[in-house]
């Protein structure tokens, strides 16, 4: 009786366990099987990419980009024992003084942002500090309509920021870009220049990417639900322009645009060979970060967006036009009447008056009436395709937006004698600086043409390149044609119009031009002042242009461009670039 | 021939408890930059300890041994309890304010772990003296004259423990063991009701007496109180309903994990709300990481060993012809089975407790080590329980 008593307070009380147990077990079923608002798990991570940088010849990155970061946090989730402490290491992390802290936690409850523009450094010690944070209990959790919310500080990627170290060097070649909003990420585009024609390339590639379940603090957990994204950078631009020489050259011309009183200088360097663009300077810069008024005007790079009459520097094409099809010998006579010649209704005069002078001469002495005479021994298309052939009404091709292409009569007026002659000295024709250069340099390359080029390969982060192809050269000229029309540039400045252009121990060669300019269809008393020419040792061949825009003090192009290419030359002997002989 | 069963079974949970102190201490061995295995390594030697010492114990005869080692256990580690408030700061861990573990060479000791045993074991053997000889159907207030001492030495108990080391859960545990083994040493029904009566007083006014006790109480109320009352009259529900109290913290977490596990869980390991949302995982929400990682199923299977546990013991005890042993194996069964309880309902949020160790899962090493010496008693015992007790 006493066992079977025993046995049965043994048995209830049993019982009585497993109801519990059984309790807790449909507790935790129905937990399972009803619907549960719980906190978001998943999370992901953008690590944005951003757009490559623009890496001169000698690796100076003169554009290049950087992540902001928003810096917030939710002033109800401080603990308020614990503001200060908050405060004061905030302060320390951010280098934001603690009373703007305080200010700005102090302007409204909730979700405050203390930093839009922290950088990457900063942003990285910062989410170091909030995870220290965390760790110290200083932030505690509030609760909203039944759901309890615990945010720490939170550290997100704002946008990127263009940042141009070298400020106005090379503009406007590098060009600018502008900010525009993508779902509250700030990103930038080209608008102008390098950046802007190689936009499709510089452009961030794709965004790194991290997605998977999180914990507490915000960390994501790599398992293999996780997905993770590389982050791609955009391609970075390497040029073929070293900053050494562009910025010597660009002090050149800031010093002769002062003397001379110009509107605008330009000036470049180009390998004959290659066709790579090694120097493309202009007088009129600006810092593309800061865009002002008064830089409207630089905004355009003038050695391709502006177009003018070329003058005299385009006899040495026409000549060479001639020679080609074996219509003159440099040794012909060729009357120049002394300087005063009428052709129709037009009066020619020549600066260099001689009655009688070598076909050779007319070059080396610029003479327009021996121009006008000699050019009427093309036919016009002869003179018209030859023209084309150069380059001229066409885009030269340069790695440069909104090129212009400049303008020369249709084919039917080469017929005229009137056309013949003034397109043949460089009037009633339109070229760019980039078109001339890109003809002269054909004198300095045996006959080919080659495309200018002022980047010379890409590259990725991972250190892969990518090689900008370049179109084969084109025959213009002879070879035998060239070398003649090379010994004739190296007369004009031995002997003719530019013997200031003469450096010791160094090839010179080139031609002046000093072309009036035409202002609401009137010839006015402002010049376009030219030289283009080149400047070769035993082993490198340089082809080199200066054009010197509306200079008020001297106009003539031997006073004004050809001190600035000379002095070029010594630069480019400074730096290495050429080696005289002897 | 010792219970082979029930030490398997015991051998299972450990085991269960090891792998659970790797898996759920992933994010505070993140958080404090402690080693990987940190506290795998320290859970592992206290489980293999644990499982030797069953062995080991269960090898020895109760009849010489069982008393020198439960009645030490009550000693020493009441002893230890007192003396730990005399002892530097410096030899103590303390956790907000309670001191709860002795610092030794290598590793902390939470003597009340052991004491429980010790109590236990303490009752088993008074009650078996002291009652054997009266009948039970004694006058209540004679009854209640005799437990007297009993009570003393608990409040004193509770005193230690509730007051001192502010661990409340313990105390329930050891107050509804006392009770029960009362009631089984053969006091009647009333005295039993009386003095579970008096505990509830006591604790209605023990959380009365602080505003974070009431907001808990609160808190858990807005939370259970759609399902109680939808089974009571509308207007008294109206009056009993509480608007917008926050779910508590730790709770919410753990709901949300039982949640996230579903019905099989995220696979071992794979758990999410345990990183840093469930704090205190792999000691006291234990069982809500299993429910993550292991869904229900894991849930019941666990809840299934245990249950197979006590039933093992209450086998034991029923078996048992002595009354000190039965009394003991009783005892062992209900602090086991009642840890297990309010535990677990604390957990899924069905009474507003927290704070308790689960037996064999949560981490620690002097709960696992006590439970293996606990476990190794009943095992002793077990040799001398006959499948027919002689009549």
């Amino acid at each position: 009786m006493k066992i079977n008593d025993k046995h049965k307070k043994i048995a209830i009380l049993y019982l009585l366990l497993l109801f519990g147990f059984l309790l807790f077990l449909a507790a935790v079923f129905k937990i399972v099987v009803d619907e549960r608002k719980m906190p978001s798990l998943k999370i992901s991570e953008k690590n944005r990419a951003v757009r490559g940088d623009i890496v001169t010849a000698d690796g100076f990155r003169i554009a290049s980009s950087k992540k902001l970061y928003k810096v917030s946090v939710n002033t109800r989730c401080i603990d308020p024992d614990k503001r200060e402490l908050f405060v004061k290491l905030f302060s320390i992390y951010s280098s934001i003084p603690a009373k703007k802290v305080e200010e700005i936690l102090n302007s409204k409850r909730g979700n405050v942002v203390l930093s839009y523009a922290m950088d990457a450094k900063r942003a990285y010690l910062l989410k170091e500090l909030a995870k220290k944070l965390y760790l110290m209990d200083v932030f505690i959790s509030y609760e909203v309509n039944g759901r309890v919310i615990k945010q720490g500080l939170s550290v997100k990627e704002s946008g990127e920021s263009r940042s141009y170290p070298y400020r106005d060097l090379l503009t406007p070649v590098v060009g600018y870009v502008r900010k525009y909003e993508d779902s509250g990420y700030t990103k930038v585009a080209g608008v102008k220049g390098i950046e802007k024609f190689y936009e499709e390339r510089l452009r961030p590639i794709q965004d790194g990417l991290i997605e998977g379940y999180r914990d507490i603090g915000n960390n994501i957990i790599l398992n293999k639900e996780a997905k993770v994204k590389k982050r791609i950078d955009g391609y970075n631009v390497h040029l073929n322009i070293g900053v050494t020489l562009q910025k010597s050259i660009e002090n050149i011309l800031d010093e002769y645009k002062k003397a001379l009183r110009a509107d605008e200088i330009v000036a470049a360097v180009m390998e004959s060979g290659s066709g790579k663009i090694v120097a493309l300077a202009s007088s009129n810069r600006y810092y593309p970060k800061k865009i002002r008024y008064k830089d409207y005007g630089s905004l355009n790079a003038s050695a391709i967006e502006y177009s003018f009459e070329p003058g005299s520097v385009m006899k040495p094409i026409t000549f060479s036009l001639l020679l080609e099809h074996k219509l003159v010998s440099p040794y012909d006579i060729v009357r120049t009447y002394n300087g005063r010649y009428r052709l129709g209704k037009k009066i020619i005069t020549d600066e260099h008056k001689e009655e009688w002078m070598s076909a050779e001469n007319v070059i080396v002495f610029s003479s327009n009436i021996g121009t006008a005479q000699l050019a009427q021994r093309l036919s016009h298309i002869q003179f018209f395709r030859g023209l084309q052939k150069f380059g001229f009404s066409k885009k030269s091709g340069i790695d440069l937006p909104y090129e212009k292409s400049g303008y020369i009569p249709p084919l039917s007026k080469f017929r005229s004698e009137i056309y013949k002659a003034t397109v043949g000295y460089g009037y009633g024709m339109r070229a760019t600086f980039m078109q001339l250069l890109k003809a002269y340099n054909v004198f300095n390359n045996n006959g080919k043409m080659v495309t200018p080029k002022i980047a010379s390969y890409l590259s990725l982060p991972n250190g892969k390149q990518l090689f900008i192809s370049n179109d084969s050269p084109k025959k213009v000229l002879s070879v035998a044609t060239a070398a003649r029309m090379n010994k004739i540039l190296i007369k004009v400045v031995q002997k003719g119009t530019a013997t200031a252009a003469k450096v010791d121990g160094i090839t010179v060669g080139g031609k002046t031009g000093t072309a009036h300019i035409v202002e609401r269809g009137k010839y006015v008393k402002s010049y376009n002042s030219s030289f283009f020419g080149f400047a070769n040792d035993e082993k490198r061949r340089y082809t080199i242009g200066v054009t010197v825009i509306k200079p008020k003090k001297h106009y003539f192009a031997s006073q004004t461009a050809v001190p600035v290419f000379k002095e070029i030359v010594e630069v480019m002997i400074d730096n290495g670039y050429l080696v005289p002989s002897g | 021939m010792a219970d082979r069963k029930l030490f398997v079974i015991a051998s299972v949970l450990i085991t269960i408890g090891i792998i659970s102190s790797y898996t759920f201490s992933a994010y505070t061995v993140f958080l404090y930059d402690y080693g990987e295995f940190h506290f795998l390594l320290r859970e592992l030697i206290a489980g293999m300890l644990a499982i030797v010492l069953m062995w080991g114990l269960s090898l020895l005869d109760p009849d010489r041994w069982l008393q020198p080692i439960g009645i030490s256990l009550f000693l020493i580690f009441f002893a230890l309890m007192i003396a730990m408030y005399f002892l530097p700061s410096s030899m103590v861990t303390s956790a907000g304010g309670a001191k709860r573990w002795i610092r030794m060479p290598g590793f902390s000791l939470a003597p009340v772990e052991f004491f429980k045993i010790g109590f236990v074991y303490f009752l088993a053997w008074s009650f078996s003296r002291k009652f054997a000889e009266h009948e039970p159907k004694s006058r209540l207030l004679e009854e209640i004259k005799m437990v007297i001492p009993y009570l003393v030495v608990f409040l004193f108990v509770v005193v230690l423990i509730a007051v001192f080391q502010n661990d409340l859960g313990q105390v329930m545990v050891l107050g509804l063991t006392l009770s029960f083994m009362l009631f089984f040493a053969g006091r009647s029904f009333n005295l039993f009701l009386t003095l579970i009566g008096s505990a509830m007083v006591l604790f209605v006014i023990f959380i009365f007496l602080s505003e974070h006790r009431i907001n808990r109480i609160l808190s858990w109320w807005a939370h259970v109180q759609n399902g109680i009352l939808s089974l009571m009259p509308e207007f008294l529900a109206e009056k009993l309903r509480v608007e917008n109290a926050p779910e508590p913290y730790q709770v919410s977490n753990s709901l949300n994990a039982i949640h996230h596990g579903g019905l099989t869980g995220t696979g071992l390991g794979e758990g999410i709300i345990k990183l840093g949302f469930l704090s205190e995982v792999h000691t006291d929400f234990v069982m809500a990481g299993i429910a993550e990682e292991l869904g229900f199923i894991g849930v019941f299977a666990v809840t299934l060993l245990i249950a197979l546990l006590i039933h093992r013991i209450f086998k034991i005890a029923n078996r048992s012809p002595k009354k000190l042993d039965y009394l003991f194996c009783l005892g062992i069964g209900l602090l086991l089975g009642f840890s297990f309880l309010i535990n677990t309902l604390g957990i899924s949020g069905l009474i507003p407790i927290k704070g308790l160790a689960l037996p064999f899962l949560s981490y620690g090493g002097s709960a696992m080590v006590a439970n293996g010496i606990a476990l190794g008693l009943v095992l002793m015992i077990s040799k001398k329980a006959y499948k027919k007790s002689p009549e």
